[in-house]
């Protein structure tokens, strides 16, 4: 099959609208149309990943909890409230300290904790690490589930920031769930959805309830590998 | 190994420094395969083209950041868009069922009930391919086989 190279000429019969009109006739001689065509050539619009990617933060938040075990916790003898608690440890080769301004058993449950400032610290095998604040949190000893559910952030070495309503954490299996919006700000751009839910590790990243991000080209370092462009930013360009 | 999702890939883009505009019902990332995928209204914009599908399925690489400790070089090898594809820029529109972007060989196709519109001109085919750095098109196997030439390279915008 040979294909019969046409230009298009700018007199062409103009497209018609319906479709067993659609046929463009071309025969007669075609001035140079020499528009321009560069339609997907400017248009590479799949960065959007980028971002989705900056979930690495989203690591250091499922690392937070897998190990911690709260049994430990100690109670004054007086009363039910322990006053800045704090836990730190190893687990699966992720340092962690975790502190709260307070922490409460309830009466009915002694097996669930109530925990107010929550401070920790997650510091990674590869020495990146996560800070993650929350203004309140709940711990149940039996289905090993930490929700913390107000004022929740965490900030990475990287240079990424999650906020979030709520996150729900199996502290067994590791997996981190909310499915209430959840944003992401880091130097590849943001993240707003209106849940997420984390598994594997962190290798596995689900946004749902919508999902809008601004992807930020960020110059590639020399010596990048000619591969997939990454965005070059050239020196004239500053941030706009 | 980095531990879990790396950072963000740099993303791709034709050495625009354009930022990039995404929107999708759901977003999923499977860093162990390195893919991810949008799926729903998926809406990508950047500058003055979008491109719009059912879903868009996105192969990358690159090490992961948190190993190196420094944002990770992650690049977009390739992605696939299905459904619905629109590719519109300016007056130029290009739709079909299917569509790929390879950036390593900086090549693009777009399969099934083609129509390529630019301003009045339309042309209907079952394959368009394109190569991203020339901007030379081939639209063929449909009534209507036509071959769009760029004129002059543009020249870069000045910012």
């Amino acid at each position: 099959m040979t294909d019969i190279d046409m230009d298009l000429d700018s007199r062409m019969v103009p497209a018609q609208p319906d479709a067993a009109r659609g046929q463009v006739r071309a025969r007669h001689a075609a001035s140079r149309h020499s528009r321009r065509v560069r339609l997907l050539k400017i248009l590479l619009p799949i960065a959007g990943v980028a971002i989705a990617l900056m979930v690495a933060a989203i690591v250091a938040l499922k690392s937070f909890l897998p190990g911690i075990n709260m049994p430990g916790v100690l109670f004054s003898k007086d009363g039910l409230t322990m006053v800045e608690p704090r836990l730190s440890g190893r687990a699966k080769n992720r340092a962690y300290d975790v502190t709260a301004a307070r922490a409460y058993q309830s009466l009915d449950n002694p097996k669930v904790v109530t925990l107010e400032k929550i401070d920790g610290r997650i510091e990674m095998p590869d020495q990146t690490w996560a800070k993650i604040e929350a203004k309140h949190g709940r711990y149940d000893g039996t289905t090993q589930k930490l929700v913390l559910d107000e004022g929740l952030s965490v900030v990475t070495s990287n240079g990424y920031r999650i906020e979030g309503a709520l996150a729900n954490v199996d502290l067994d299996s590791g997996r981190m769930t909310s499915d209430r919006p959840v944003t992401i700000d880091g130097p590849a751009g943001r993240i707003e959805a209106g849940g997420v839910d984390v598994t594997d590790e962190g290798h596995a990243i689900r946004f749902t309830g919508g999902v809008r991000m601004n992807l930020l080209p960020v110059p590639a370092k020399p010596g990048e590998p000619a591969g997939g462009p990454a965005f070059r930013s050239n020196s004239a360009e500053a941030g706009r | 190994q980095g531990t879990g999702v790396s950072d963000a890939f740099r993303g791709f883009g034709a050495n625009s420094n354009d930022p990039i505009q995404v929107e999708a019902d759901a977003f999923e990332v499977q860093d162990r395969d390195q893919t991810a995928v949008l799926t729903g209204n998926v809406q990508v914009r950047q500058k003055d083209s979008t491109l719009k599908a059912v879903k868009v399925k996105i192969f990358y690489e690159g090490k992961g950041v948190a190993a190196a400790g420094s944002p990770g070089a992650q690049q977009i090898r390739r992605f696939e868009a299905d459904g619905k594809v629109v590719i519109n820029q300016g007056d130029q529109t290009a739709t079909g069922d299917h569509g790929w972007f390879d950036m390593r060989s900086q090549t693009a196709q777009l399969t099934g009930n083609v129509v390529l519109a630019q301003g009045k001109s339309v042309g209907r085919g079952e394959k368009l391919d394109v190569d991203l750095r020339t901007g030379v098109y081939r639209l063929t196997g449909g009534r209507v086989q036509m071959l769009l030439e760029p004129s002059a390279p543009a020249k870069p915008k000045t910012p």
